[in-house]
């Protein structure tokens, strides 16, 4: 699956005078992760906002967002879970595309 | 005729697939950054291409207006007079120079103006606006007028009849089957909401929306008042009108106001009677 893809500010990476495009599976999730609903205004459900869960204490709520959220951009979700010190883990893919 | 904004998406991505260069981005997801700036791009040439609409229309109704002295000319040139402003000489237009809008629009008295062909000349009905409803020109303003369309008229076009006249006077004898659990035999509601009878005002406000010169058919009348609350039939019994000083004539499909307008002039010109009954399934 090819993209055009962002550099580490989430800026268009530009290199030679070109856009840059490739492998893009990882940008997708990072998307998704990070942006509001209503900012992909095509697509204005779209969304999970990970920043907006920061204050829970229960993971729960974030964990079935974002699988739901995954789900209905067409990957297929081995596993989501959050370990003992905090750190996301995620494991999904868009199949064979 | 614009597109929608998913016909021309649909156009850029085929576009998209076919290019050599830009085949590779594959990307299904929702987030991807291609997929994004074919949406951007497919919005705003919808956008553009509606403003291209709009202004065909305008344009297309610019061309019709200015076609010299049709009847519609005759009609927007009445709309064009200023009461107390001097023409340019020789011309058929105003120098508004040193007028404000305000003040321009402020001698611009002639709200609505029809014009009709005759077997001799034409017809030309104006009004203007008193207090949010329509009425007759001033004699004074009338003759005024006159000197003014006399002058930019077209050469030949004898006679120009030009009116403004009081509203035609409308008769109407109504029975209305009502709700009892929604208006009383009065014909007010049961709850207060308003002091007029609704279905009074209902008749009122038909007739002064309807356009000018336009024809009054009661089928049309009945279904407004089909919409008033509480009432179940609304059913015309009689109806008459008559314009100046003849006598009242009785029509039952359709009233073609001669002064371009009719009005209740009287309340007892309206009388209804009203009959309580149960809602029909």
């Amino acid at each position: 699956m090819k993209d055009i893809l962002l550099n580490k500010e989430t800026d268009l990476d530009i290199a030679a005078g070109d856009l840059v495009t490739g492998s893009s599976e990882l940008q997708q999730q990072e998307l998704l992760l990070i942006n509001n609903k209503g900012t992909i205004k095509e697509f204005p459900a779209t969304g999970i906002d990970a920043y907006g869960y920061l204050q829970d204490n229960n993971t729960t709520e974030l964990l079935y967002e974002i699988r739901r959220q995954f789900l209905a951009d067409g990957m297929e979700v081995v596993k989501i879970d959050i370990t003992g010190n905090g750190q996301l883990n995620i494991d999904a893919n868009y199949g064979n595309s | 005729m614009a597109r929608t904004i998913n016909e021309i998406q649909e156009d850029i991505i085929r576009q998209v697939k076919a290019s050599h260069t830009l085949a590779p981005l594959n990307s299904t997801s929702k987030t991807a950054v291609w997929r994004m700036w074919t949406y951007i791009v497919a919005v705003s040439t919808w956008a553009l291409e509606n403003l291209f609409d709009q202004h065909k229309v305008e344009i297309n109704t610019l061309i019709n207006e200015k076609a010299p002295h049709s009847l519609r000319w005759y009609a927007n040139k009445a709309k064009e007079f200023q009461y107390g402003s001097e023409l340019l000489k020789d011309e058929d237009y105003y120098d508004n120079t040193g007028l404000t809008t305000e003040q321009v629009q402020e001698r611009k008295i002639i709200a609505y103006s029809a014009v009709t062909e005759q077997s001799k000349g034409l017809r030309l009905k104006v009004a203007r606006v008193v207090n949010g409803d329509l009425n007759a020109l001033l004699p004074v303003q009338l003759a005024a007028f006159r000197e003014y369309m006399s002058r930019i008229k077209d050469a030949g076009v004898n006679p120009l009849h030009i009116e403004s006249k009081e509203p035609d006077s409308l008769k109407l004898t109504l029975h209305v089957y009502f709700n009892p659990l929604v208006l009383n035999a009065n014909g007010y509601r049961l709850d207060g909401t308003s002091r007029e009878q609704p279905v009074r005002t209902q008749v009122k406000e038909y007739l002064k929306n309807q356009p000018f010169n336009g024809t009054l058919v009661l089928a049309y009348l009945i279904d407004a008042l089909q919409q008033v609350d509480g009432v179940v039939i609304p059913h015309i019994t009689q109806a008459q009108a008559r314009y100046g000083d003849l006598p009242y004539t009785p029509f039952d499909v359709k009233y073609n106001p001669d002064a371009g307008y009719l009005r209740i002039i009287d309340e007892d010109d309206l009388q209804i009677f009203y009959l309580p009954q149960s809602v029909i399934k």
